[in-house]
């Protein structure tokens, strides 16, 4: 990978851009955005391919800069039109409750603060340490202990009693992890 | 147990169908990046690009340029920069006026202005008279004012479209939508644009109990229109002129504004501002300055009010200034420094959050 050769380059994204999709998703809560990350994301490995070594460290790369691009953009697009993109849960009377529940909480997350959604999805989707997640985001570790803090503590506010917290994150996931 | 949170990340992320990536727009991107880069070393910079253009045929022959600037009142001077600051409207040649209310979002109607306060209502002021003229429901950091400098239009508190004449002073509401998150996107003359869950409809004031549905695809919002031309967001960094069945295609986020004649399109993309001709697809980038920037306002059929960032990638506040530019040469000259984000608004119709 020492140049920019289209063909490792495709299959690349032939086999990862799933999963990186995935994570975009949830970095931006919506597919549209979520498919422009992923490509703007891509253009930027595909730009550095030539520094990069193996495709463990494309992917690592292209996650950081799902991250990094994901977090710039909410401070740009407080200008202009958004495209919706809703998914509404549907479900048996019996399931209600739980369906709300779940609902809720993806509202609660969309509407973090972009730095501690992306702590909160590295943390707990992408099952990254602390160390790893910083390293991701380009902060320190501090910060992303506060910023998931915060982050959890907006989502048990937004619940109320329909969860606590070890429903929400179980204990073993909250304690630290270097 | 996996936890709630875990499990509804990976319930939700799994429910995504494959991404299309469009491999060739990476390479072409990529390989642009590389040789603006290479360009930049060696200190020659592009002054323009051609857009992406696709469909039968560029627009040609469209409408003459219409050079006049519109019209001016006690205050307004339409070709100049103007902001507020809480209650206070500036211009850039100095004068103020200070208005009954905190401004939340605002945008001019020909010389008047009419503005959204925090609490929702609407106020005109017209020639130093100022009255409210309805409520409207707050719309986050999209579009709660859209007007065309005759008419503008706004979601009232009862989630229905209305539409004022600031010349007549009449009022029109639209019939009920079917979804939900309606908001007003474009105003052209006889026709107000909007969109929500369920679709992006087309509605004609003069035709009280109907409007038509444009689509189902919430994502193809009309964005701008004027003179018969249509701007829509498109998937994949895309805005789509549509003008007497010929479409062009430009690289964008989700704004875009046409200019009074529609001969130009002001734009942002990977964080330059830039101005397409409508006619030709030939792009113009704005040589702004600074980390990003947007045209956002037309002073004329050719200069336009630019809003422009720094510190747009650190954590500090971001800090702003208005610039104007010539749309045909890229050239801009520095304006206002207007500071950090959420103590002032442009008349945008936007209200600017911090």
């Amino acid at each position: 990978m020492t140049r920019r050769d289209p063909a490792a380059f495709a299959e690349f994204v032939a086999a990862r851009s799933a999963s990186l999709h995935r994570t975009a998703y949830l970095l931006v809560g919506d597919r549209g955005l979520a498919q422009d990350l992923l490509q703007e994301a891509l253009t930027k490995t595909y730009v550095a391919w030539p520094r990069l070594r193996d495709p463990g460290s494309a992917e690592a790369y292209t996650r950081k800069a799902l991250t990094t691009t994901a977090i710039t953009w909410y401070r740009r697009r407080s200008w202009g039109e958004r495209p919706i993109d809703t998914v509404p849960d549907h479900a048996a009377d019996g399931l209600a409750d739980d369906v709300a529940t779940r609902d809720l909480l993806w509202q609660a997350l969309q509407s973090l603060p972009p730095r501690q959604r992306a702590a909160i999805v590295l943390r707990y989707y992408e099952d990254l340490t602390e160390a790893q997640t910083a390293d991701v985001m380009g902060c320190a570790v501090g910060t992303v202990k506060s910023q998931v803090s915060a982050g959890l503590r907006s989502l048990r506010t937004r619940l109320g009693d329909r969860a606590t917290d070890s429903d929400l994150v179980p204990l073993d996931l909250l304690e630290v992890t270097r | 147990m996996t936890g709630l949170l875990t499990d509804l990340m990976h319930d939700r992320a799994d429910r995504l169908d494959g991404p299309e990536v469009d491999l060739a727009a990476i390479t072409r991107d990529g390989d642009r990046v590389v040789r603006r880069r290479r360009t930049a070393v060696v200190g020659v910079a592009a002054a323009s690009v051609l857009a992406v253009v696709t469909g039968a045929a560029l627009f040609g022959g469209g409408p003459a340029r219409d050079t006049d600037v519109v019209a001016t009142g006690p205050i307004a001077q339409l070709d100049l920069l103007s902001w507020t600051s809480g209650r206070v409207l500036h211009t850039g040649n100095g004068a103020t006026v200070e208005l009954d209310a905190d401004v939340r979002a605002w945008v001019w109607v020909g010389d008047s202005v009419v503005y959204t306060d925090p609490s929702g209502r609407v106020h005109l002021w017209q020639g130093g008279v100022e009255r409210e003229i309805g409520t409207a429901l707050a719309q986050g950091d999209l579009a709660e004012l859209v007007t065309d400098g005759t008419f503008v239009a706004w979601v009232g508190a009862d989630h229905r479209l209305v539409r004022y004449d600031v010349t007549e002073g009449t009022l029109v509401r639209a019939p009920a939508m079917p979804g939900d998150r309606l908001r007003v996107t474009a105003i052209d003359g006889a026709m107000v644009y909007a969109a929500d869950t369920e679709g992006v409809y087309a509605w004609r004031p003069t035709e009280l109990n109907s409007y038509q549905t444009l689509g189902t695809d919430p994502r193809a919002v009309v964005l701008d229109a004027e003179n018969g031309t249509l701007v829509r967001t498109a998937p994949g960094r895309t805005v789509v002129l549509e003008r007497d069945g010929d479409t062009l295609l430009v690289a964008a986020r989700e704004f875009a504004d046409l200019s009074p004649d529609a001969g130009l399109l002001s734009v942002e993309d990977k964080d330059r501002g830039l101005v397409v001709d409508t006619d030709s697809g030939v792009e113009v980038t704005l040589d702004h300055g600074h980390e990003w920037a947007i045209g956002y306002q037309w002073l004329d059929a050719t200069t336009v009010a630019v809003l422009a960032f720094d510190g747009i990638n650190e954590d500090e506040v971001m800090d702003a200034s208005l610039l104007t530019c010539d749309a045909l040469t890229g050239a801009c000259a520095e304006g206002e420094h207007l500071g950090a984000v959420g103590q002032w608004q442009l008349p945008a119709g936007i209200h600017l959050a911090r």
